[in-house]
């Protein structure tokens, strides 16, 4: 099996390297440079021209994409341009807070699909299951950015009980004890989790519930219910083990999107994560900034796609991977 | 373009040791000081980023270094700029204007201990100056003498050598600024080219000012607590015990935190939004911070073509001059037709103006001198009228009629047809240019809009690529004309250049008297005016919103949120406790 992860993890090097290419290929596409944030009235021409020197900007763009591609592979993410800081100090400071955000936005996902899913597979064609299909269809066709904003209307304007923005209330945090602060911080990550969440759970419940209903139709399951296992049991225990197994796939399908949309939700919720590190840097058209958290995004998707194959060992110990 | 308010910042304390530790109490007022309570919380849509004042170019930035610093000088505003002492004691012209002496106070001190001194004033001006810095604040020594910007004659006294004398407000500006901390940067391990990933600089800054910066975690808040190392004036000592500044990039969640009680401030409210604030929010109340933003039409004077391949095969530093003009907007008359084919008033109707009370938060523009600066700014020029009869005569007069009956105008074959590029993600400016798009139709006119992402935008009217541009201005609130339309300014992106014009910016930039020079400056709005390079739209008023618990606010042209040390809270009505 470790064999099996060194492979997968080598060919995530060619992904690496097509990752930045594009990006540096679009980089150079876009109008302007770094240098241009250093650009008002009264700034000289010499000066920006200085800037571009140290930056490199002023090189011809293989020899910058060399350059970037070689410091890239020793480790090196370079500095960013217009804040003058190592780019890993400065991922460093995001990474972590768009993680938590991820993290509870795939339970939001997985555990409500999971739960709808269920319960429409095992009511089919009844008034929950319809009920619940209307539901689904209407979160999953809802763009993330409206329904961030309907839940900011509702939870934070009219009924005003959970907080609309930020990681910590930006006032009482200071003065609260490390379990308020720990409360705190769970409360700011509801609003964002389940508006990330949300339309990924709807998807999911589908899909849960064609993999439940192809599951509860096999022999296994009739002979588990002919024995006189009580229906949780079958469901809990027999069917729903083997239909995970589809789930787990949809899992590292879905965190590039996770990824992806995390973007929009940062920045209606205010969140200081690495979506709005990326469009403050491409906004300034800060390169290295923007290779590095690509970099970073590109890992974090193979390494997830790593841990769904080692849950599907888990889930379905008949799987071996070799 | 303007230094407003001052503000610097600096280190010495590592970001561990400024951060205010849970459950510690803030530190108590400095002895004999006002009783501190309560604390104002701002939204603001982008974080700081350099807390330096030579390499802060943000509005931001600005806002915490004014906070956290004392600045020589002190702005107030009242059709023009005045300064009143801050950091500086007292200052003196010499007889022939050309050079001042600045007396500063012996007892500030920096939040380390170490005292506040000439040294630092000097050490602020050699990094401006040094080209590794990149500082965008190089104009302020471009009429200072290099080995007298300035001259330190002891440790509170500094001269300041200039090469000409000229407005003595100007010169002062280029004055008033927050300092640098020279005991911190000026050392072997300090690398200039790289200040801005310096400690002082990037995440703890080291405060000479009233307040001192407690926490910043970055793109979500700041915390400003009292400076209780502050050694400058009592009056400047703080009323509040907190100032936060909360990072919200949406719109609407920042009006939402406002309208919930969770913000306590914020500006650039839109006129809609106020309407609704005013009627359901009586806590809450509405300031006008005056004329600061312009929205024009730019008319590229020379053809964008020609000026690329003149480019592409010309030396550097092709002049607007060798430049074929612009089909339809070299011509004058071409673009004064179309100025009277707009309909401004309408604009400021729909765009500008409240539609439950009336009020209007937009007047026309005639120039880039602001309203604001009276007796700068011309009230009597007479604007051209909004008549798209006589604009179609005056075109016709040119030779641009429908002679096909197709609706648009043509000459020689050629519709008048152009493309006008405006930046995306500003509502206004979009439903202002369907507006224009309208009336220039009415008149025979094909403009087509083109909406462009930001840097795009700036990109295409750095590079004179585009016709007509529909973009926005801040204006400053020192008059310096030249940016826009000396002939070779970076910012004159119309190329529009008049002889008449550069000899009225030299004269009025020269005089150092700005009573004299005022009337020179509504003689050049109107040459400007009458030669339409601009199709100058409408001033627009920001509008702030506040809690009304506070009291001494000071929100105004130069600020949405000024002197936060004045600022309070009456006991019966404070918020926070802690």
């Amino acid at each position: 099996m470790i064999g099996y992860f060194i492979r997968k993890l080598l060919l995530a090097v060619p992904l690496l390297w097509g990752v930045l290419t594009l990006t540096f290929l679009l980089l150079e596409l876009a109008p302007g440079d770094a240098s241009d944030a250093f650009i008002n009235p009264d700034m000289s021409p010499d000066v920006v021209a200085s800037v571009r020197l140290k930056w490199g900007l002023d090189r011809p763009a293989h020899e910058r994409y060399f350059i970037d591609l070689k410091n890239m592979a020793s480790g090196d993410f370079g500095r960013s341009i217009t804040l003058e800081r190592p780019v890993a100090e400065v991922i460093a400071e995001t990474l972590p807070n768009t993680l938590q955000l991820a993290a509870v936005s795939l339970f939001v996902s997985q555990f409500f699909g999971l739960c709808v899913g269920i319960a429409q597979s095992i009511r089919q064609y009844s008034r929950l299951d319809s009920a619940l299909a209307i539901g689904t269809l209407f979160f999953y066709s809802m763009p993330a950015f409206w329904l961030a904003l309907m839940l900011q209307l509702v939870f934070c304007l009219y009924w005003n009980v959970l907080p609309s923005s930020g990681m910590v209330d930006a006032v009482m945090y200071d003065y609260m004890t490390p379990t308020q602060q720990l409360l705190d911080r769970c409360k700011h990550l509801v609003l964002p989790g389940v508006a990330m969440g949300l339309a990924g759970a709807a998807g999911d419940a589908r899909f849960m519930r064609s993999a439940m209903l192809e599951v509860i139709r096999q022999d296994y399951i009739r002979t588990a219910r002919a024995k006189g296992l009580p229906e949780w049991k079958v469901i809990g225990k027999h069917a729903l083990r083997n239909a995970l197994l589809p789930a787990i796939t949809l899992l590292g399908l879905n965190l590039p999107l996770l990824f992806s949309g995390s973007v929009l939700v940062e920045y209606i919720f205010g969140w200081p994560g690495m979506g709005r590190l990326i469009i403050n840097a491409i906004m300034t058209e800060d390169a290295p900034v923007i290779m590095g958290c690509f970099f970073v995004y590109t890992l974090l998707v193979v390494v997830g796609n790593l841990l769904s194959d080692l849950v599907y060992s888990v889930v379905d110990p008949r799987i071996r991977f070799s | 373009m303007l230094f407003l308010f001052g503000g610097s910042a600096l280190p010495g304390c590592s970001g561990e040791e400024a951060a205010v530790k849970p459950g510690n109490p803030v530190p108590a007022a400095q002895e004999g000081g006002p009783l501190q309570r309560d604390a104002l919380v701002i939204a603001t849509p982008v974080d700081a980023k350099d807390l330096l004042y030579v390499v802060s170019q943000t509005a931001s930035d600005s806002a915490i270094i004014e906070a956290t610093s004392m600045s020589a000088m002190d702005g107030d505003f009242d059709c023009k700029i005045t300064y009143q002492p801050e950091l500086a004691a007292s200052w003196q012209f010499s007889e022939d204007g050309k050079s001042i002496t600045v007396h500063l106070r012996d007892d500030v001190t920096w939040e380390d201990g170490q005292p506040v001194t000439a040294d630092d004033y000097k050490f602020t001006y050699d990094l401006v100056a040094d080209p590794a810095v990149a500082s965008p604040r190089l104009d302020m020594l471009s009429h200072m003498l290099p080995d007298a910007r300035p001259r330190v004659i002891d440790a509170h006294t500094v001269e300041f050598q200039f090469k000409e004398a000229y407005d003595r407000t100007t010169m002062l500006s280029h004055l008033g600024i927050p300092f640098v901390p020279k005991h911190v940067l000026d050392s072997p391990g300090v690398d200039r080219a790289s200040l801005r990933g310096h400690a002082i600089n990037a995440t703890a800054p080291l405060a000479n000012g009233p307040w001192r910066v407690a926490t910043w975690e970055k793109n979500a808040r700041i915390v400003l607590e009292p400076n209780p190392k502050f050694t400058g004036p009592k009056s400047m000592i703080p009323k509040l015990k907190r100032v936060i500044f909360k990072v919200i990039p949406e719109y609407a969640t920042r009006l939402l935190e406002l309208e919930n009680g969770s913000v306590d401030l914020m500006d650039q409210v839109l006129v809609a939004d106020a309407d609704k604030l005013a009627a359901e929010h009586p806590e809450i109340q509405l300031h006008r911070r005056g004329w600061r933003t312009l929205d024009s039409v730019l008319w590229n004077t020379i053809d964008p073509v020609d000026y690329k391949a003149k480019l592409d095969t010309a030396k550097p530093g092709v002049k607007p001059s060798d430049v074929k003009p612009n089909h339809l907007f070299g011509d004058r008359e071409v673009r004064r037709a179309l100025a009277s084919a707009v309909d401004v008033d309408k604009l400021i109707k729909d765009l500008l103006t409240s539609q439950v009370t009336g009020e209007v938060y937009g007047r026309p523009a005639i120039g880039t001198i602001t309203p604001a600066l009276c007796g700068a700014h011309n009230d009597n020029l007479q604007r051209l009228p909004f008549d798209p009869a006589s604009a179609r005569t005056q075109l016709a007069a040119l030779g641009w009629t429908d002679s096909n009956g197709d609706g648009w105008l043509d000459k020689g074959g050629e519709v008048m047809r152009f493309t006008m590029i405006t930046n995306a993600g500003n509502q206004r400016r979009a439903k202002a240019a369907v507006i224009i798009q309208s009336n220039l139709k009415d008149v025979g006119v094909d403009m087509q809009i083109e909406q462009l992402e930001s840097n795009t935008f700036f990109e295409r009217l750095r590079a004179r690529d585009y016709d007509a541009a529909l973009s926005g201005f801040a204006a400053g609130l020192l008059i310096d004309p030249g940016a826009f339309w000396a002939p070779n300014a970076e910012f004159n992106f119309t190329s529009y250049r008049n002889p008449k014009v550069d000899d009225l910016i030299a004269r009025g930039m020269s005089e150092p008297d700005y009573e004299k020079a005022k009337p020179i400056w509504p003689e050049l709005q109107q040459t400007i005016y009458d030669d339409q390079p601009f199709a100058f739209l409408y001033w627009m008023d920001d509008i702030v919103a506040v809690n009304s618990r506070f009291q001494n606010t000071a929100i105004d042209i130069l600020s949405p949120y000024r002197r936060l040390y004045q600022w309070s809270v009456p006991v019966d009505k404070v918020k926070y406790q802690q």
